[in-house]
């Protein structure tokens, strides 16, 4: 059989078929947005058991050769947390003092009180973070059924992590701020500049992001804690975002450009809260 | 006109071809299951190499097209779900490919490590410029250099190495369930039968 023969035959014919059906469903989940489609759904759900066991067998086995491969970045560790931990049983004298002054300062703040309006999801188990992805996007063990909606912040003790960008009725994905799909307005807490954070590949590999269009005159420095600024409806204010490593003037001199580092280490997370509801969501500034 | 040569509805099968037709069965049932097999470890996250496309190109050089089909949309949708990309978009290409390998094997090459390895490699450099153009190329996302560097090469690297164990799972499984045809018209006999 040759090629013009395979082209005349009824194996083409089928080809072509196939790739229109094919074309159809892609067609069909892109359609239907953030891939919550019925057959995305279906094949999550049937493939949920294979990815647990993927995840936990890919987990093991990393854990075995990290501790081969990674024995000397552990003994610098060890050496560093032990030099630490002297500084810090120094420190411990007072730290009940520290605490009750801690609380008063909260309560005065009224950060309690403004937090009471969060509505939070029961703590998500990390499953297994998307493969091949450089942005640590990863799988949460709660979807629809639990609550969980799409675009909702996903949030853990040490700041914000990212929003859910697909949903299924048991699992849901979670893009982090270190996505260029994300942008997240956010404020600098100690000189009160604004400006948007947003993911860059090019320093997503080293865990960075970027916080854009800073005012030319910022004072702003290395260290200083960047916050939402809650001003788009999607994000409520002051969740910590991260601290700024580095800022720069651009180039074309209008604004100024700051590289942060997240808040949330990405690579140890464990578990995450998603944040179902808050004072002031879907309201962006101006509307409220 | 030409009279069409009726077949007869049911035709007594001899005891080879009934052993020829269970062995075929085995085979692709066999060759299934090394497809689902390569699909789990690529669900784990992480970078991964795309288990799917060696296994799929193994399955090609031995199969009849329509399997070779069933095979390419079954390895697409795994990596759909693995990589979180569109349902389909690998689908269409894997089909496209299986389809491509299926053709080659049975018209041009004759089956060996080598032409297995260069069409494999073929096939993820091609699923590698895919992926770049819709996830990163197409948007002209900043940083996209990174994506191929960081992410599509290594994870090209690690396929190609995964190729060799993929090859040496599989070549038992084809060579114990293939009848042997030494003839200059074996790929055409063997596809007949």
């Amino acid at each position: 059989m040759n090629l013009n023969a395979f082209f005349r035959s009824a194996k083409f014919r089928v080809l072509l078929c196939l790739l229109a059906l094919l074309t159809g469903i892609m067609l069909y989940s892109l359609k239907s947005g953030a891939h919550t489609d019925y057959l995305t759904r279906m094949m999550q759900h049937i493939s949920a058991p294979a990815r647990k066991a993927s995840a936990a067998i890919s987990g093991e086995v990393n854990e075995h050769l990290d501790t081969y491969f990674g024995s000397k970045a552990y003994r610098d560790e060890n050496a560093r947390l032990r030099k630490e931990i002297a500084s810090l049983n120094a420190q411990l004298i007072g730290y009940d003092d520290a605490i009750e002054e801690l609380e008063a300062l909260r309560d005065q703040l009224g950060i309690k009180q403004k937090h009471r309006d969060f509505v939070l999801s029961e703590p998500c188990k990390v499953l297994m973070p998307v493969a091949n992805d450089l942005t640590h996007s990863f799988l949460i063990d709660q979807g629809e059924e639990d609550g969980i909606t799409l675009n909702a912040p996903v949030i853990c003790a040490d700041g914000l992590i990212g929003v859910i960008t697909e949903l299924s009725p048991h699992y849901a994905t979670v893009t982090t701020m270190l996505s260029p799909e994300l942008s997240i307005g956010a404020v600098i807490l100690q000189t009160g500049d604004s400006g948007i954070v947003e993911g860059d590949l090019r320093y997503a590999v080293d865990d960075r992001a970027v916080m854009m269009y800073i005012d030319e005159h910022s004072t702003a420095k290395e260290g200083d804690l960047i916050i939402t600024a809650g001003t788009t409806g999607l994000f409520p204010y002051g969740l910590p975002v991260g601290n700024i490593t580095e800022i720069d003037l651009e180039e074309s001199g209008l604004s100024k450009t700051a590289h942060l580092a997240p808040s949330v280490d990405f690579s140890k997370l464990e578990s995450v809260t998603v944040l179902l509801d808050f004072e002031g969501k879907g309201e962006s500034f101006g509307e409220s | 006109m030409k009279a069409k040569q009726r077949k007869p509805l049911r035709q007594r099968r001899t005891s080879s071809e009934q052993r020829t037709r269970r062995r075929n069965l085995i085979r692709r049932a066999l060759s299934l299951l090394l497809l689902l097999l390569c699909i789990v470890p690529m669900l784990g996250g992480g970078l991964q190499p795309l288990w799917v496309i060696p296994a799929a190109v193994c399955i090609c050089m031995n199969e009849d097209l329509y399997f070779c089909m069933a095979s390419g949309v079954l390895a697409g949708f795994g990596i759909d779900l693995a990589c979180g990309s569109v349902l389909g978009v690998n689908a269409i290409y894997m089909v496209i490919i299986c389809t491509a390998v299926c053709l080659l094997f049975e018209q041009i090459l004759r089956r060996s490590f080598l032409h297995y390895f260069v069409l494999t490699a073929a096939g993820v450099f091609l699923h590698g410029m895919l992926r770049w153009v819709l996830t990163v190329g197409i948007f002209r996302t900043e940083g996209r250099e990174f994506f191929w560097g960081r992410i599509l090469l290594p994870s090209a690297l690690l396929t190609l190495a995964a190729a060799v164990p993929v090859y040496l799972l599989y070549l038992p499984l084809s060579h114990l369930l293939t009848k042997r045809v030494r003839s200059m018209d074996a790929a055409a006999i063997r596809r007949d039968l």
